[in-house]
């Protein structure tokens, strides 16, 4: 990535890709998650993400209840659009 | 809408669907009671066991004319699984075509009324040794009914953290026969159904399958049915990982109800 100041972190770190991103892993999970019918099919990527953190995370902290993978989750999320807007602006920046 | 207002926006929508969701299923609190109530043209008989103490607890009867065969269904055996007891209660309301329906809702209260998967005498799904005497006073009152009812077919509703075979350790979304004739193809009838027209695709890691057979060699419930009865029986499982409470409620519901199907009792009409 062709970097030139804290004006592109900025953009790559809070720009709307990050949001877009960001919402389509949580927001549906979450809504399908407080009530179950609205589970529909754009939940399916936060759905997988949260499933693999259970299941990993049953086997290094058995006990650790899987409300509190939330926590995780919502990073993680974050984390995954970072690197997708980060990933946009490599390249728009190359085309 | 700038950033504030769609928060702001966001939590509203949010926080009326949470109220109005609990204002549907009716439940004050977690392991508060739900409604009992009895269909009007059924013929419905109340019992309590252990009158007197503070693990008494209601045993329903429902008989159609013809009052065979006769299926046993518990709930509430661990107090921290809401499902089952929520279930079993809604049950009670069911109309049938032909048999009985042998209910305990709330099996063991004290727990259901703690909120914890014990009560006063530890786990009750360990006090039901097959071949003898189980070993606590509720354990026996509860055998108790059962005996008495003679069943054709007995069905266990619980709630597990996890999924079966997903997360180790874990049981949810899956129905664990007994070894009696028929109940391996039942459960796994019932969960190809589940599957193929309850379950969202999109969670299809939630999808249901038949555990393991249960054949009476340890001192669950559902063993001694096994050792003792020689019966079908059937553990239900639902997961509480990523489904509401309702939804919880309304598998399980479907579950029986199919399982009832199969061992010849169906229900009629569709409420509640």
């Amino acid at each position: 990535m062709n970097w030139t100041g804290a004006g592109d972190l900025e953009s790559v770190v809070t720009g709307w890709v990050v949001w877009l991103v960001f919402g389509l892993l949580v927001v549906p999970l979450l809504i399908g998650t407080i009530h179950t019918p609205l589970m529909v099919p754009l939940a399916l990527p936060g759905y997988l993400l949260m499933v693999a953190l259970t299941v990993v995370g049953s086997y290094v902290i058995p006990q650790y209840a899987y409300w509190l993978y939330w926590v995780p989750f919502v990073l993680g999320s974050f984390g995954i659009a970072v690197v997708a807007s980060a990933s946009y602006h490599w390249i728009k920046s190359k085309y | 809408m700038n950033r504030r207002r769609f928060l702001a926006a966001s939590g509203a929508v949010l926080g009326s669907m949470v109220a109005g969701m609990a204002a549907e299923r009716g439940y004050d609190r977690p392991n508060g009671r739900g409604e009992v109530k009895p269909a009007n043209d059924m013929a419905v008989s109340v019992d309590t066991i252990l009158k007197g103490t503070e693990q008494k607890t209601e045993v329903y009867t429902i008989r159609a004319d013809d009052p065979r065969p006769t299926a046993v269904i518990v709930g509430g055996i661990h107090g921290d699984e809401a499902n089952g007891y929520l279930a079993a209660e809604r049950i009670v309301g069911w109309r049938i075509d032909r048999g009985s329906l042998v209910i305990i809702p709330r099996a063991n209260v004290v727990a259901i009324d703690n909120h914890r998967r014990t009560g006063r005498e530890g786990d009750l799904n360990r006090h039901f040794p097959p071949g003898t005497e189980p070993t606590t006073e509720l354990a026996r009152a509860i055998w108790g009914v059962v005996a008495e009812a003679d069943p054709d077919v007995v069905i266990d509703l619980h709630s597990s953290r996890g999924i079966f075979r997903t997360h180790p350790r874990w049981a949810g979304q899956a129905i664990f026969p007994t070894d009696a004739d028929g109940a391996v193809a039942d459960a796994a009838a019932v969960a190809e159904n589940m599957n193929d027209h309850v379950v969202p695709r999109t969670m299809w890691l939630h999808r249901f399958e038949w555990g393991n057979v249960h054949r009476g060699t340890k001192l669950r419930f559902i063993h001694k049915v096994a050792g003792d009865l020689e019966k079908p029986g059937f553990v239900v499982e639902l997961t509480e990982f990523l489904l509401d409470l309702d939804t919880q409620v309304q598998w399980t519901l479907a579950v029986t109800e199919q399982l009832l199907e199969r061992n010849g009792i169906q229900r009629i009409g569709d409420s509640p």
